[in-house]
């Protein structure tokens, strides 16, 4: 039994105390006036069991405990507690300004403080020395550990400590309270007492730590909550999808711009190598065009000397043709045909001349002499005619020549007239002639582009282009179905590769499972079937040989049948008396038999192993179970990535075809759209030409025409002046006719005068012949002849040179008319053919320059485009995107071969990085945008902020392979998983606290039954403790919680906790009430669940008619009498119930002791009552009341005096142990 | 007509010219923002603050509210306009992703702005929205003006890291919308 037992003062108590020893060993009185200080002792023993300075109800404006109670350095108060070996002493003094305590393994020593002159020692020095060997403990300033030494919460005190226990509880916070609260009578708080009977039923609080919840399972519930229910209903995958598609993009676009710079490598060093080729094939092209043209030049000059030529020829045909009218004209007025017969009649007449004048002779020669007389007068007279013929003649000569040189003058004056007018044309003609040949020309010209335009392709290039491009377009169309359905195929081979693999795995692990079941199902046959025997074995022959034959598995158990016999019921086995030892009457060595016979040790044994064995089963299986899991597991690793990048190059090639789709569309357009252009152009071209050519055609037409008028201009001048020359002439011939006529009249007529006188002489003649007899006659006749044939002769010789002429002309021109004709015609023809020959050679070499030219345009449009991709390639390398891709742009090889020129390929280069940045931003924005939708840490650990490009590019990797690999249902399980847990753990420990308050409301009860058989107040009809349901809103949503988990012990947290199936509303139900609990956690600030919380406890008390009904507090219950009683009674029951708890657990008993002031407010018999109340419980009052009325009742009674010099003392007034007896304490 | 319980804080947001948009940090908004989102209820609201003036739109991640204007508040309107570009621009300038849920710390820019000559040239024009004139005081006052106006917020007060709101789309959008007719394009010196 430990219990305090004694308290003494040295120099206590504001100096007002000097020395006291109170026993405590019992029910002890303190009586005395007020002031004298029992409220003063009665604290200090408080302060023993609370050691708290502050809550002992010392006013605040009174000197605190540390002042009051040790004003010195040797102020001490020492308990003495009594345990069943022997006594040890608390020693409390002040220390460095506050109480602080030392023990002492020792019963109290009055020499220990105090010298032999009846003084306190000055120092510790002092009193450590009269310890002696006697043990003590340091300073111990620190209450709480005082207080964990004294009730034994000796977790982490020292050895040396645990002796100077009084209990042992590690639960003792409420004894101090209790007794603090019974001393300065304070409300009772059900909160309090609920404390007191929880603690008391375990030294281990039960609590729900709220903090692991808030801090840390629940901690992000609601963000992973939110995170994932972004992916499973908001949009969030859209976005994400945007950001893998915009990946994807860039990712192609970045390889294609890698491609297109290989392929600018390419191209230009294709252009570097082809620009010199195609100069050179330019010249020569120029060359040859330029020898064409010059043969086209030397075929118009030789076809234009030809024609010259023939035109001459014709010219001169015509002219002689000309001639020939002309002059046929002249013969026909001249009646050539009579000329001729005349002409031809001229030997005849010269015959008949010579005959006449012979005939004449000789008629005449007679006559001679007169015939030579009339001859001389003839000859006078035709000597006279011929001078003045030869005068008049000469006369007309003059005439004539001046006609002649008249003509000759006017000739020469009209040729200078029309020299005149053929310059003053010339100019006129020569421009129009130009203007012909230019038109001409022109022409030529316009038919050289018409042969080049019809020859020139079109967007020759352009088309080409397109139509690479779109075979490469069909092929890459056709590589990426092709790539796309290897994919496919390589997928769905991986898969059932996969699916084979994993059905292998489940079905073998299904076997060993099986195996192992049956094994078990065996095992547990065999574990039955002993219990069957060992239950039997009570009733059976085994049990009763057990009972009665001592060694019988040695003897009879060899022999007997174990299953028929042995464990069979119902065989009444007696020992007969024969005391020989026989089987029905026959004997045998059973030692010989080599059985043992299993006893019910051994067969629980063999359980036990087969029960040990049935586990290993299931460990077994259960490590197959995890073996196959590991190995599925392990599969997936192993084929995930393989599918995924099938998966990767899906995506490729459909993002390849897509594209390529596109752009085979558009070049399709594109092509079309070029070869019409190319037609229309073409046409236009050609119609182009074609009118300009009938225009110049028709503009040469109209210049041919000028030269025409032109000419025939100058001709009617000429013609005009020709008409007034030959007036001229004409007028002048006249006039030189009619003088010549004149002459010739004057000619005429001297002839007639002649004529007259050669008649008068011939006459004369006649006459004399004839009278001379001459035939006259005939000489008549004869002159006559001959005159007529004489001027018919002299006609003939005036014409014989016309007829020479004549017969020239005839023999040179009227004869050859006809082949002059033919001639001309042929000539003609001739020149028809030339012309003819030589348009179509002209034709042949036109086309052949237009070729030449079109070849030279076509190669020189390449030049140009090679230029010009030289050119934009230079003006490339001063960009930034050529710096990015520069070193591809030098290690091309063979593959990147392509048809574009750097041209198009820079330009797409350009747009392709264009697009790449645009991407890029996109790709960003996208980020961004999916990243907004999280907080820094969310559950996926996404990262939320980039600065590097490559930071973005990550992300989005690992974005894909997060949508790829679906690790969001992973996140899911883990988040459904761990909540489940969490649902599953908190059911756990609510239903750990539930548990509590079975007990909790067993000790009320208790409690309330032990008020109503020791209520010894009166007034107090009744007093009760009941349990109710718990206000905190956190407990019941706990409980709610295990509720939920009790019922759906197997649905959450394995199935989908966020699916929407017939599981939804269970699991929105647990979501919500996690989150109500977050919520509530959040807002009451509440660090622990206790048990305290999972009720409430409610008092009420009858006083008389006063019902308090159930409240929580009870601050006053009735008058203050009844109220100290009230509370006193309950918290002593309260002290009860824990050191009730507390001495079951240890073999010590122990007691306490409860103050109460002021004793007086009781009627005597309550306060009777309330001690046997106290004593009943082992507990002990200390009470204080100014008298006493019933002293017997008290262990011990003291009285506080104080003397004049106020230093109280205390005395023992009585003492009960068997007689009252008066002690005198000594005075210090 | 039923309105749901948030219609008061909605209101109490979006009338001071604030938006409510997806990617708050501030749970309570982007618990009214889901509110907001469901169409029934965006139905019903839009129809309740129809009848004291105030439209309710709904832009691409955020809500607002119009009003009707008459032609000084457009001026006005047109002033703060002005304000945005430039601030705007200047962000931009920094990033260009600078956009819906890019985060950032105002000690980036600062440290951007010691190297980025037209960063520095697009903060000093700040100075006459902000009336500051050392560039962290420009800075600070056009994020608390991008706060206040809840295009951005203060993700994480520790580190200073500000994230942008899905608001900031209306800016852009602002941008976006303007037109500038070809021959007034040319007017306009580089």
């Amino acid at each position: 039994m430990k219990f305090l037992s004694k308290i003494i003062f040295i120099n206590s108590a504001d100096k007002s105390l000097k020395y006291a020893e109170v026993d405590l060993d019992g029910n002890v009185h303190f009586i005395g006036t007020q002031g004298v200080g029992k409220s003063t002792l009665l604290r200090a023993i408080l302060f023993f069991y609370n050691a708290d300075t502050q809550k002992l109800g010392i006013p605040r404006e009174k000197k605190n405990y540390n002042e009051y109670y040790f004003p010195y350095l040797n102020s001490y108060i020492i308990y003495e507690v009594q345990t069943e070996t022997g006594k040890f002493c608390v020693i409390s003094f002040k220390s460095q300004g506050r109480a602080a305590f030392r023990f002492i393994d020792s019963e109290y020593d009055k020499s220990f403080f105090i010298d032999k002159d009846g003084k306190a020692f000055e120092t510790w020095d002092k009193t450590r020395e009269a310890l002696g060997k006697t043990d003590f403990t340091r300073i111990i300033s620190n209450y709480e550990e005082y207080r964990n030494i004294l009730y034994g919460n000796n977790k982490g005190l020292p050895n040396e400590f645990r002796k100077y226990a009084l209990i042992e509880s590690k639960q003792y916070q409420n004894i101090p309270r209790t007794i603090a609260n019974v001393f300065l009578n304070a409300k009772l708080d059900a909160e309090f007492v609920k404390e007191t009977i929880i603690k008391s039923l375990n030294e281990e609080e039960v609590k729900i730590d709220l903090t692991t919840y808030s801090q840390t399972h629940l901690k992000d519930f609601e963000t992973n909550l939110n995170d994932i229910k972004k992916w499973t209903e908001g949009n969030i995958g859209n976005q994400a999808e945007k950001v893998t598609t915009t990946y994807s993009a860039l990712r192609y676009l970045e390889q294609k711009k890698k491609d297109l710079a290989f392929q600018l490598g390419y191209s230009l060093n294709n252009v570097k190598e082809k620009h010199p080729k195609v100069q050179e094939q330019v010249n020569t092209e120029e060359l040859k065009s330029e020898r064409v043209s010059e043969k086209l030049k030397e075929l118009d000059n030789v076809f234009d000397k030809k024609k010259g030529e023939i035109q001459r020829q014709i010219g001169v045909v015509s002219e002689k043709l000309k001639e020939i009218s002309a002059k046929k004209k002249e013969y026909e007025a001249l009646r050539i045909e009579t000329i001729l017969k005349r002409v031809a009649n001229k030997p005849t007449l010269d015959l008949e001349k010579k005959n006449l004048s012979e005939e004449r002779e000789i008629l005449t020669s007679k006559f001679l002499e007169i015939q030579k007389r009339f001859e001389a007068q003839l000859n006078q007279l035709e000597n006279q005619l011929k001078e003045f013929e030869n005068n008049k003649q000469s006369e007309k000569n003059t005439v004539d020549r001046n006609f002649t040189h008249f003509k000759e003058e006017l000739n020469k004056q009209y040729e200078l007239i029309n020299d005149e007018i053929r310059i003053q044309h010339e100019e006129e003609l020569k421009t129009a002639n130009a203007k012909v040949k230019e038109k001409s020309n022109a022409i030529t010209d316009n038919k050289i582009k018409l042969s080049e335009v019809k020859y020139k392709r079109f967007y020759e290039t352009e088309i080409a282009n397109c139509k690479t491009d779109l075979t490469k377009m069909n092929s890459a169309i056709t590589k990426a179905e092709n790539e796309k359905e290897q994919a496919d195929n390589k997928i769905k081979s991986i898969q059932k590769e996969w699916e084979f693999e994993e059905k292998n795995i489940k079905a073998d692990t299904n076997r060993k499972i099986e195996r192992k079941t049956e094994e078990q199902v065996t095992f547990n046959k065999l574990i039955v079937a002993i219990d069957a025997k060992i239950e039997n074995s009570k009733n059976s022959l085994y049990g009763w040989l057990n009972e009665n034959i001592p060694n019988w598995d040695k003897t009879i158990g060899k022999i007997i049948d174990e299953e028929n016999v042995l464990f069979q019921q119902g065989l009444n086995p007696k020992i007969v008396s024969d005391s020989n030892l026989n089987l029905y009457g026959i004997s045998i060595d059973t030692s010989e038999i080599n059985k043992s016979v299993k006893t019910v040790a051994d067969l629980q044994n063999e359980q036990e192993d087969f029960k040990s064995k049935i586990e290993e089963i299931k460990q077994s299986i259960a490590n197959l179970n995890a073996q196959s899991n590991d190995e599925l597991e392990k599969l997936k690793r192993k084929f995930q990535p393989k599918i995924k990048e099938q998966k990767e190059i899906i995506q490729n090639c459909e993002y390849t075809k897509e594209n390529s789709k596109t752009k085979f569309d558009e070049l399709r357009i594109r092509q079309t759209e070029f070869e019409k252009k190319a037609k229309a152009e073409q046409k236009a071209e050609i119609d182009k030409i074609d009118e300009i050519i009938s225009k110049l055609s028709e503009e040469k037409t109209k210049a041919e025409e000028e030269v025409q008028k032109i000419e025939i201009s100058i001709t009617k001048i000429i013609e005009a002046k020709k008409k007034e020359k030959e007036t001229k002439i004409k007028s002048e011939q006249e006039r030189v006719s009619i003088v010549l006529k004149q002459l010739d009249e004057q000619i005429q007529v001297e002839n007639d005068n002649v004529n007259k006188k050669v008649e008068a002489i011939k006459t004369n003649r006649k006459k004399e012949l004839d009278t001379k007899g001459a035939d006259t006659k005939r000489i008549d006749e004869i002159d006559l002849r001959l005159n007529a044939i004489n001027s018919e002769l002299s006609f003939i010789e005036s014409n014989r040179d016309k007829v020479a002429e004549y017969n020239k002309d005839k023999r040179e021109l009227f004869d050859k008319e006809d082949d002059f004709k033919n001639k001309e015609t042929l000539l003609k023809k001739q020149l028809d053919t030339e012309a003819d020959k030589h348009n179509q050679q002209k034709q042949k070499y036109i086309q052949e320059l237009g070729k030449h030219k079109a070849e030279i345009e076509k190669l020189n449009q390449i030049l140009s485009a090679y230029q010009n991709d030289l050119t934009t390639f230079e003006n490339f390398t001063k960009t930034e995107i050529y710096q990015s891709v520069e070193q591809f742009v030098y290690s091309f090889n063979e593959e990147h071969s392509t048809e574009q020129n750097c041209n198009q390929l820079i330009s797409e280069l350009n747009t392709t990085d264009n697009t790449i940045i645009k991407r890029y931003v996109e790709l960003q924005e996208a980020i961004n945008k999916f990243t907004g939708n999280f907080q820094e840490n969310n559950l996926f650990s996404f990262k939320v902020k980039f600065t590097e490009r490559t930071e973005y590019f990550d992300f989005a990797e690992m974005l894909k392979e997060f949508v790829d690999e679906n690790k969001i249902l992973e996140y899911k399980k883990r988040v459904e998983e761990r909540f489940a847990h969490i649902i599953r753990q908190i059911g756990k420990e609510t239903q750990s606290l539930i548990e509590k308050e079975g007990e909790i409301s067993k000790i009320i009860s208790e409690i309330n039954k032990d008020f109503v058989a020791r209520n010894f107040v009166g007034a107090i009809k009744s007093m009760e403790l009941k349990t109710d349901k718990s206000a905190n809103s956190i407990y019941q949503l706990l409980v709610e919680i295990k509720m939920f988990n009790d019922e759906n012990t197997f649905d959450i947290g394995t199935p989908d906790l966020f699916s929407s199936n017939g599981q939804a509303n269970k699991n929105e139900r647990a979501i919500s009430l996690l989150k109500q609990l977050i919520k509530e956690m959040n807002t009451s600030k509440e660090k622990e669940i206790t048990l305290s919380d999972s009720f409430e406890l409610l008092f009420k008390i009858v006083e008389n008619n006063n019902d308090t009904g159930w409240v929580e507090k009870l601050t006053n219950v009735g008058s203050e009498g009844t109220d100290i009683l009230v509370k006193a009674m309950i918290n002593i029951m309260l002290l009860n119930v824990f050191k009730e708890r507390a001495s079951k657990k240890q073999k010590d008993d122990f007691r306490l002791h409860c103050m109460l002031d002021e004793i007086g407010k009781l009627h005597a018999t309550n306060e009777k009552g309330i001690l046997k109340f106290a004593n009943d419980r082992n507990i002990l009052l200390i009470n204080a009341s100014p008298n006493t009325y019933n002293a017997t009742d008290y262990r011990h009674t003291y009285i506080l005096r104080k003397d004049d010099k106020n230093v109280t003392m205390v005395n023992r007034l009585t003492s009960v142990k068997g007689n009252a007896k008066i002690e005198n304490q000594a005075k210090v | 007509m039923e309105v749901p319980a948030q219609t008061s804080e909605i209101f109490k947001i979006l009338s001071k010219g604030q938006f409510i948009s997806s990617n708050s940090y501030d749970k309570t908004i982007s618990t009214l923002y889901n509110v907001l989102d469901d169409e029934q209820n965006f139905e019903n609201l839009y129809e309740y603050f129809l009848n004291i003036n105030f439209i309710l739109e709904k832009g691409d991640g955020y809500f607002y509210f119009s009003r009707p204007e008459n032609k000084i508040d457009l001026e006005n309107k047109i002033d703060t306009a002005f304000r945005w570009i430039d601030y705007i621009d200047f962000f931009k300038t920094f990033d260009n992703s600078f956009s819906a849920g890019y985060r950032f710390t105002p000690s980036e820019i600062l440290v951007r702005i010691k190297t980025d000559a037209e960063l520095e040239a697009k903060l000093e024009s700040l100075k006459k929205h902000t009336g500051k004139d050392n560039h962290k005081d420009i800075l600070d006052k056009a994020l608390d003006k991008l706060i206040s106006d809840s295009f951005v917020e203060l993700e994480n007060p520790i580190t200073h890291q500000y994230k942008v709101l899905t608001s900031f789309k209306y800016l852009e959008q602002l941008i976006l919308t303007i037109n500038i007719p070809d021959d007034v394009r040319n007017e306009i010196p580089e």
